[in-house]
């Protein structure tokens, strides 16, 4: 049997955006031995680094704990508030308490270890001022500072975890594979932090980095946690064209920014009819479903989208209204593989933003497998069925704090278990064999197929039959997954790693789609062609777990208690 | 937008030793990140670059040396019919292609 390489650490982090290295930081510094595991490098992969990124706090706290010039009528009460509406009522309002009670504390450190507050901001769905712009990469920056200040910190770069190893619904450890050098390398850990972000990837148009495929969300489903909200995506206008740019939110930024309309292939300003008064500026939701069903009524372009225009703006104005686009300082710039934006409009179409569902955490972080915790855009219950704007970039840092520390307790009263050397063989062996030759089955292909789907069924506009599609689909392609042809060796495979990635997606899409289909009306983001309004006896969670193999749905009602005495940390 | 017949030449350097040419269909506004796709999905897929990708400019994930200048892959729009030679950048250990440690 073959020899795999075996790490030991009380708290493995897996995942490098602002949770994960949030989370890094707190369990180190209650004690605890902590392990980054990332498939990209840190610091620099994820969404977090690409964030624009407003960073919201009630505007009460931006005064008097931050010492800016804040609200101080709001309240952090008011943005809970806020929070649950936008999200429909369907939040998890402890946590939504919790989130709102402890994000000042968490921004205020992230500004004391050097983050640099560029300006503030009122975004839609705030009452106040809350939106404290910090870009993302100097976000992730300060945070990857702090990492190594802290030495002991164990960071692995170019390492994918692959499953969650559970024993007696305890989890304890992950199995992975390094792609620097394709060797299997099996983790130990006496307790996890999921911080693996969205899954965007599953849609083949998303404004999302690359490396965000679902996985840790996938991996655990399969190891027995209950996911929750898994039928709320966030879309926005990105482009379709040309292929540099596909996915980048350059139009929606127009939109918000620069006042850009939106037309299909009459010319119409379509937004008219969906919201005469907000038309282009509506929310997000509802510019997502009526381009899509433009599109899907054949009033879309050559690319598959509509067309997003600044041509009735005034040249020299539109430069003004640019100004503070980034661009050009990183050396990229959008403008660079557009027409000129004075004569042709881009064609965009709603692209996947942001995952507001997730693993099902409590106040703790905890997922219910004894061990396992989960932080960031990865966990379910904040944000409800949308979220609200700049949440996300504090709200990483809330629960990437609260899951460290719970990591590091747990960890102190834990022991290591190692899985046995033929359970291991077993697992690795049906990745060896994607190399074997024997199979016909391509890897590209199958992704390629499954992103369609993911468009085609569970993108902005859904229905019954398209969603029951979806999951004959996955189940297709989860069969095929043993007779996949890879080329080539190990050593940083790109098709190996598109293999690898296959299982999730297909969990992914298959969960999102049953709880779609489950979902009998349309809510947020959500929205159902055969079902096209909101159903008052729908206003519950949906959870998805896996049990005895099958995938198990439940209608869950919604958390109203106010959460008493929750730890201060 | 494709533009009919016309290419762009490809030529990444492998495992820091040879060079493989590759022709890729041009098309307006493409990038390397766009070229060094259709590459790996249509032409060879033992192409490695790297998997983590922001396509905007801000992680760096993508900087290589285009035709001996250091540059983010994903900032460089692509002419038609010219040729573009990739490579790593400085004298890190390469791993394979355009990955290095
Ligand atoms: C373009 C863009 C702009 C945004 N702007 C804003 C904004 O202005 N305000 C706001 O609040 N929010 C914004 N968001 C959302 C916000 O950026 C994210 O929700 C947030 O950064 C998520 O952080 P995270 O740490 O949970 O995950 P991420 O930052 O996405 O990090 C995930 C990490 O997990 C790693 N990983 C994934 N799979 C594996 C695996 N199998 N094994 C090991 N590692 C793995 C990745 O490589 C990465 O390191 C934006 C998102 C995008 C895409
Ligand atoms: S892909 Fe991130 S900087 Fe080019």
């Amino acid at each position: 049997m073959k020899n795999y390489n075996h790490l030991i650490t009380d708290v493995l982090v897996i995942g490098s955006g602002g949770a994960g290295m949030r989370a890094a930081i707190s369990a180190h510094d209650d004690g605890a031995n902590v392990m980054i595991l990332s498939k990209g490098r840190l610091g620099v992969s994820g969404s977090t680094v690409t964030a624009c990124a407003d960073v919201s706090v009630d505007s009460n706290s931006i005064t008097k704990l931050l010492g800016f010039n804040g609200d101080i009528e709001d309240s952090k009460e008011q943005f809970a508030a806020d929070t649950i509406k936008s999200g429909w009522g369907l939040n998890h309002k402890e946590l939504v308490d919790v989130f709102a009670d402890q994000a000042p504390r968490r921004v205020k450190e992230l500004i004391d270890w050097g983050a640099k507050v560029e300006n503030f901001a009122i975004s839609p769905g705030h009452t106040y001022r809350r939106a404290i712009i910090i870009k993302g990469n100097n976000f992730a920056h300060t945070l990857a500072r702090q990492i190594r200040l802290r030495p002991t910190i164990q960071v692995l770069e170019g390492v994918i975890a692959l499953d969650i190893i559970v024993k007696d619904r305890c989890a304890t450890g992950v199995y992975a594979v390094n792609i620097m050098n394709g060797e299997f390398t099996t983790i130990s850990a006496k307790s996890i932090i999921i911080a693996t972000g969205g899954a965007m990837n599953v849609f083949p148009v998303t404004t999302a980095p690359n490396d965000l495929m679902g996985d840790g969300m996938a991996m655990a489903y399969r190891a027995g946690a209950k996911m929750v909200d898994m039928e709320f995506q966030t879309f926005l206008m990105g482009c379709c064209s040309p292929s540099s740019l596909i996915g980048n939110n350059y139009p929606f930024v127009l939109m918000c920014r620069a006042g850009a309309h939106l037309y299909n292939r009459e010319g119409e300003r379509f937004m008219e009819k969906w919201d005469p008064e907000r038309r282009e500026k509506s929310t997000r939701d509802k510019i997502a479903v009526a381009s899509t069903l433009e599109i899907l009524e054949g009033r879309g372009g050559r690319n598959g989208g509509v067309w997003v225009s600044v041509r009735h703006i005034p040249k020299n104005l539109f430069e003004y209204y640019t100004e503070w686009y980034e661009g050009k300082k990183t050396g990229f710039d959008e403008k660079d593989f557009l027409p000129d934006l004075m004569q042709d409009g881009i064609e965009s179409m709603p692209s996947a933003h942001f995952w507001n569902g997730g693993i099902k955490i409590d106040t703790d972080c905890s997922t219910g497998i004894e061990g396992l915790f989960a932080a960031g855009e990865c966990a379910g219950g904040i944000h409800g069925a949308n979220r609200l704007s700049g949440n996300a970039m504090s709200e990483i840092l809330v629960t990437g704090n609260i899951a460290g520390h719970s990591a590091a307790r747990t960890a102190a009263s834990a022991q290591v278990t190692t899985p046995s050397k033929e359970e291991e063989y077993a697992y690795y062996k049906k990745l060896e064999d994607m190399f074997c030759g024997n199979g016909s089955e391509d890897p590209v292909v199958l992704k390629k197929q499954l992103q369609k789907t993911a468009w085609e069924t569970i993108g902005p506009v859904r229905e019954q039959k398209e969603l029951e599609r979806a999951i004959r689909i996955c189940d297709e392609v989860e069969n095929k997954i043993p007779h996949l042809c890879c080329h080539g060796d190990r050593v940083y495979n790109k098709e190996w790693i598109d293999a690898m990635s296959l299982a999730n997606m297909c969990d992914i899409i298959r969960i999102t789609a049953a709880a779609a289909a489950h979902r009998k009306e349309s809510r947020s983001s959500h929205y159902r062609k055969d079902y096209n309004k909101p159903n008052d006896s729908m206003f519950c969670n949906i959870t998805v777990e896996k049990s005895n193999g099958q995938l198990k749905m439940s209608n869950c009602s919604v958390s109203t208690q106010k959460v008493q005495g929750v730890q201060q940390i | 937008m494709k533009s009919n017949n016309k290419n762009v030449n490809i030529k990444l350097r492998r495992h820091g030793q040879t060079y493989d040419e590759f022709e890729v269909p041009f098309e307006e506004g493409m990038n390397i990140l766009s070229a060094l796709q259709y590459i790996y999905e249509n032409l060879d897929r033992t192409i490695a670059y790297p998997v983590c990708l922001c396509r905007m400019g801000k992680c760096g994930a993508c900087i290589m040396q285009v035709n001996g200048k250091s540059q983010l892959g994903c900032a460089v729009r692509l002419a038609a019919d010219k040729l573009y030679v990739i490579e790593t950048i400085g004298n890190k250990e390469v791993i394979k292609d355009l990955i290095t440690k």
